[in-house]
């Protein structure tokens, strides 16, 4: 049952993730982005991570979002213009062959030693995909090496944000302290792009 | 160090940036680099260096190969910032001081006359050594990252600083479109990486490298077995991503439109620094990457870097289709996972870089002689190989070194390019590789061509006088200047005595595989 429902929710965000770039009014492409974030935080929340989905619907829907759709109504794009930069681009086609077909033969190259079955490598794919973060399972595998929520939460039960709290202040200190450098740079950034100094008082 | 420098700046450009000059930040950003690499010379002699440590728990490694090459980087980044980019700025200074084009003069003059508002500041350019020292930053934590997410974290870092660096001269819309293209991009390589490592975490359960080169070795034999082998497609993802970041064909047509696009200045700090710490991150971490998908992407690199070069015209896409292939060459060297391939690797990244950061100098410091009015940019006043025209008449020396290190970039004998290519030929052929070795050559005498033609430019005679000659080249700044003295004559005489360069390369190569 709980398969079932992740297997759709994952279709259901590819497709919309699929109509975000389709979707020829930028309106109806939040729109999509909206629904691709309401899927992916579902997904989350099944998968027993509660509180990344939680801040999800938060951050991303609340917020991003929200402010995206309120810049396209501010700036008042032409459609037609969109959809005459979008038919310059379809000259890379061949190039973006080339690359996929190497792709895809080194991919074969690594996972498929005597057979080349592109299908059976992509359903593995999801298959594998979903039975190492939930634990669902269809296939065999002698090499068990993941790490299993359940079992986890049998020894010890912590709060997700505990957790995440006691990582994040303890021993992965440091990832704090890089990500606000980011964080910085990501607030100077822009201010540099676009401050206009002439136009400024002083 | 770093850090300190970096909060510095942000503290001091708002507040002071009307009365200290570009050149005055410039400065104190080099003298923070240069000081990050004495302090890191410093520490190289400590004894289990030699064998690898792990710092700060576990989230980074360094080792005498990440230590030497991150005092490599750091001076390296600190000469270029040296360039500065306002000569605009001098002139209009040069005008109030009497001593003419001194910079030293200028930083007197500035500190006297602090309480003044003179300096008409070239406002665009101010905050280029900030974020410098933000991409510095992420490519120092880089090289020595351990673990999947302080890497992600430290190319984040590098690379939203060089979008930003990219954007920096907002009002052209080269560079804007330039900065633009290079954000989507690179934002499409970051999904890449991220999906490699999520799927080799997703297998694994590990982030630490470490523990993934333990599990790895361990576990290696029974893959074979496996019909799928997540960590192999985790690897092989992540590696495309990388090698999008550093522009190796067939992920390389962003690097000569957003190379093209960019100022000069910037560009060279585009094609020299990232480049270097992700391949080291490579040479770091050789487990992570897949030596099938180097080989292709090294034919595919010397093959289009050296047959699209031939068709351009301006000169910095050219510099980018001839980096291209040069990244070939490198991807090729460190495909084999021999100490010979290390070394040559080495060796080839270290004269590329002086190489090409020899040659953008150059290419900065001829652009400064053309003549104000007929350029079309100030900051990227050489655009098209045919201003170079000519320029041999005007100024000599310049010219000189710029077609010796160019003949180094296509590897004629005597100069430093030709060992770097003989290394990474040997090697191939070593190893048994002779259909590679073989393009190697070819694709040398193709590339050839361009080179030859940029110097052939520069030597004829020129027809429509679009310079001025004012006393010769009186009016180029003495530090640039020797420094590309130095770094030409570094080329030319590399071969009388390569002992030092070798044997260190040699002792960092064997540590590396024996310790």
């Amino acid at each position: 049952m709980n398969s079932l429902l992740l297997d759709l929710l994952t279709f259901s965000s590819v497709l919309s993730a699929i109509l975000v770039i389709t979707a020829r009014s930028p309106v109806i492409a939040v729109i999509f982005l909206i629904a691709v974030f309401i899927n992916l935080a579902g997904y989350l929340i099944l998968l027993g991570i509660n509180f990344i989905g939680l801040a999800y619907i938060m951050v991303y829907i609340g917020a991003i979002a929200i402010l995206f759709l309120f810049v396209i109504m501010m700036l008042n794009i032409r459609l037609v213009e969109i959809s005459e930069i979008g038919n310059q681009y379809n000259k890379n086609i061949p190039l973006a062959i080339i690359i996929a077909s190497v792709l895809s033969y080194l991919i074969s190259l690594n996972t498929i030693s005597s057979k080349f079955d592109q299908i059976y490598l992509i359903t593995a794919l999801f298959d594998k995909v979903n039975f190492w973060l939930a634990g669902i399972t269809s296939s065999s595998n002698s090499l068990y090496i993941g790490f299993n929520s359940t079992y986890n939460n049998i020894f010890v039960n912590y709060d997700e944000v505990q957790v995440l709290g006691a990582m994040l202040y303890s021993s992965h200190g440091l990832y704090l302290v890089l990500v606000s450098f980011i964080l910085l740079l990501a607030m100077i950034g822009p201010i540099i792009i676009t401050l206009d100094k002439k136009n400024s008082p002083q | 160090m770093l850090l300190l420098g970096i909060i510095t700046l942000v503290m001091t450009i708002p507040l002071a940036s009307t009365y200290l000059s570009t050149i005055l930040i410039h400065r104190i950003a080099f003298l923070v680099l240069l000081f990050s690499g004495l302090l890191t010379y410093n520490t190289l002699y400590v004894t289990p260096l030699s064998s690898g440590i792990g710092i700060l728990g576990g989230l980074f490694q360094t080792t005498l190969l990440s230590h030497s090459l991150e005092i490599f980087i750091l001076i390296l980044g600190s000469i270029i910032l040296l360039i500065t980019p306002s000569d605009e700025k001098i002139k209009d200074l040069n005008k109030t001081t009497t001593n003419m084009f001194n910079y030293w003069d200028n930083l007197v003059s500035n500190s006297v006359k602090k309480f003044l508002p003179i300096v008409k500041n070239n406002t665009q350019l101010i905050d280029y050594p900030l974020i410098v020292l933000f991409t510095t930053l992420g490519m120092i934590s880089l090289i020595s990252s351990s673990d999947l997410i302080i890497m992600f974290l430290s190319i984040e870092t590098q690379s939203f600083a060089l979008y930003i660096l990219a954007t920096m001269n907002r009002n052209s819309e080269s560079a804007v479109a330039a900065g633009l293209k290079y954000f989507l991009l690179g934002g499409l390589s970051s999904c890449f990486i991220l999906l490699g490592s999520s799927l080799i975490y997703s297998y694994t359960g590990l982030t630490n490298f470490e523990s993934l080169n333990i599990l790895q070795s361990v576990i290696g034999q029974s893959f074979e077995e496996n019909s799928y082998n997540y960590l192999a497609i985790g690897t092989l993802i992540l590696t495309i991503g990388l090698l999008f970041k550093i522009g190796a064909a067939p992920l390389h047509s962003w690097a000569p439109d957003v190379y093209d696009g960019v100022p000069t200045i910037v560009t060279t700090w585009l094609t020299i620094m990232p480049k270097l710490s992700i391949l080291i991150f490579f040479i770091m971490n050789n487990f992570l990457i897949d030596s099938n998908l180097l080989m292709i992407s090294a034919l595919l690199s010397l093959l289009l870097g050296s047959i699209t070069g031939l068709a351009q015209y301006k000169i910095k896409r050219l510099l980018a289709y001839s980096t291209i292939s040069h990244v070939g060459l490198i991807l090729l060297a460190l495909s084999y996972d021999t100490i010979n391939g290390l070394e040559s690797t080495l060796f080839y990244i270290t004269q590329y870089s002086i190489t090409s950061l020899n040659i953008f100098l150059i290419l900065i410091l001829l652009g400064n002689t053309l003549d104000k009015n007929s350029i079309t940019s100030i900051y990227s006043p050489i655009q098209y190989i045919s201003q170079l025209r000519g320029k041999f008449y005007y100024n000599p020396a310049l010219s000189i070194a710029f077609s010796l290190s160019l003949f180094s970039m296509s590897g004629i004998p005597p100069l430093i390019g030709f060992f770097g290519k003989y290394f990474v030929i040997n090697t191939a052929l070593m190893n048994g590789n002779y259909f590679l070795s073989l393009v190697i050559v070819i694709t040398s005498v193709i590339s050839t061509v361009y080179y030859l033609q940029i110097i052939k430019t520069l030597f004829l005679p020129d027809t429509n006088n679009n310079t001025i000659s004012i006393s010769g080249s009186n009016n180029l700044s003495p530090i640039l200047v020797y420094i590309v003295a130095i770094l030409t004559l570094f080329i030319i005489f590399f071969m009388i005595y390569p002992t030092p360069i070798l044997n260190s390369i040699h002792m960092i190569a064997t540590t590396q595989y024996y310790c």
